[in-house]
């Protein structure tokens, strides 16, 4: 079935050829000129058509939300890991996961429905992206909340009543941690993915992947001119 | 999709970025500006789109696949500038870049960071947000930041990311 589906995509019937071309058919509506443009009318199916693939894409995204946060709090509750950096290989497993399942499922649903046409693949692609988009919203606002320094100073700043003096809100940083903590924390994390050496109190050198990201970052900003960083 | 659509969506986002980096080169400013980002980004969109429809046959489904590929540019570019134009970590790892500084003790990253005015500079961004006011050194929340910092909690505690800054 799946591979019947891949085979009509690769090679369309006429039918489905009627999108690109001139061509008038009831179901798909008609092509006509209009101020010297090509333009063909909407049919109440390609409407329905959006909309229901705009659902598809935002359940997905759901269901990688909801199915994400089970496991890892599950995982936390049996305390078999609290590390951010599984968390994140298994957002990115079910990512992917959930992408190529929607291409499958697009693949084996025709439109109009039931005319047994599947749903050509460059819609299918603009699905998936659409999905990922949801996913990389996911990601930021997840690295946003979690390591956020602006808005983890608007919550301590809320949590001492409203107001604070500059000074001790730099010393009393994310909840009591500090400027140092905070610092502490990054250079910990870039520690365990590869990116530099720690020895003791001794920060350095670069790794090779490191030593990248470093170089890209220093020539993004250059490039940008951006004055204030980080 | 066609290479002709692809095609669009490359002008549009072509238009974007270099609209993008001739502000930013222009008007150099310590503001990520994320908010004319985006409007930028829309912009190229809509030329991507404007283009599709003037030079191909117009089509819903091809529209909505074009827009699709095209917003998923823009998130995954905002993605990546919001790391680099803010990460403390990025600004960190730059720093063991020149040969004289491979190796650093952690005293000297922290005197360093507290010695500059990266951490202020947050809170004079935030002024300018309306989030927080300053007064003879005093931070005070505005509603509006009050707001922000009460919605930060409940999403923390909904993604289950907690807020450890």
């Amino acid at each position: 079935m799946v591979l019947e589906a891949e085979t009509q995509r690769a090679n369309p019937p006429m039918k489905c050829l009627a999108m690109s071309t001139e061509f008038e058919d009831p179901k798909r509506g008609h092509v006509q000129e209009q101020y010297g443009t090509k333009v063909k009318e909407m049919t109440g199916d390609e409407i329905k058509m959006v909309f229901f693939l705009i659902l598809l894409s935002f359940s997905a995204f759901i269901v990688m939300v909801v199915v994400h946060r089970s496991v890892v709090t599950l995982l936390r509750a049996i305390k078999i890991f609290d590390s951010a950096g599984i968390s994140s290989v298994i957002l990115l497993g079910l990512i992917i996961v959930i992408a190529i399942s929607m291409w499958k499922v697009l693949g084996n649903i025709s439109f109009p429905v039931g005319s047994g046409i599947p749903v050509p693949s460059f819609v299918a692609a603009g699905v998936v992206f659409l999905y990922l988009t949801g996913c990389l919203i996911y990601l930021e606002s997840c690295s946003l909340f979690s390591r956020g320094i602006s808005l983890r100073i608007l919550v301590d700043l809320h949590e001492r009543g409203g107001s604070s003096e500059a000074e001790n809100l730099k010393a009393a940083y994310g909840a009591g941690l500090g400027v140092e903590g905070m610092l502490a924390k990054r250079l910990d994390t870039m520690k365990k993915f590869g990116l530099l050496y720690i020895r003791d109190d001794r920060v350095g050198p670069l790794t090779l992947l490191g030593a990248i990201f470093a170089r890209v970052a220093v020539n993004f900003r250059r490039l940008l001119r951006m004055k204030m960083v980080g | 999709m066609d290479f002709r659509d692809l095609f669009y969506v490359v002008v549009g986002n072509a238009v974007f970025l270099a609209f993008h980096i001739g502000m930013w080169r222009m008007r150099p400013s310590s503001n990520p500006r994320i908010l004319l980002l985006v409007l930028l980004g829309l912009f190229g969109m809509g030329i991507s789109s404007i283009m599709a429809v003037f030079f191909s046959k117009f089509d819903i489904l091809r529209l909505f696949a074009l827009l699709c590929s095209g917003l998923f540019f823009l998130v995954f570019y905002l993605f990546i500038y919001a790391g680099v134009a803010r990460s403390v970590s990025l600004t960190l790892l730059s720093r063991f870049l020149s040969a004289d500084t491979r190796i650093i003790g952690f005293d000297s990253i922290t005197e360093e960071y507290l010695e500059s005015s990266r951490f202020e500079d947050r809170i004079y961004l935030m002024e300018e947000a309306g989030l927080v006011s300053l007064v003879n050194g005093i931070v005070k929340l505005t509603p509006k930041g009050s707001a922000l910092a009460r919605c930060s909690k409940v999403a923390a505690r909904l993604l289950g990311t907690g807020m450890v800054g």
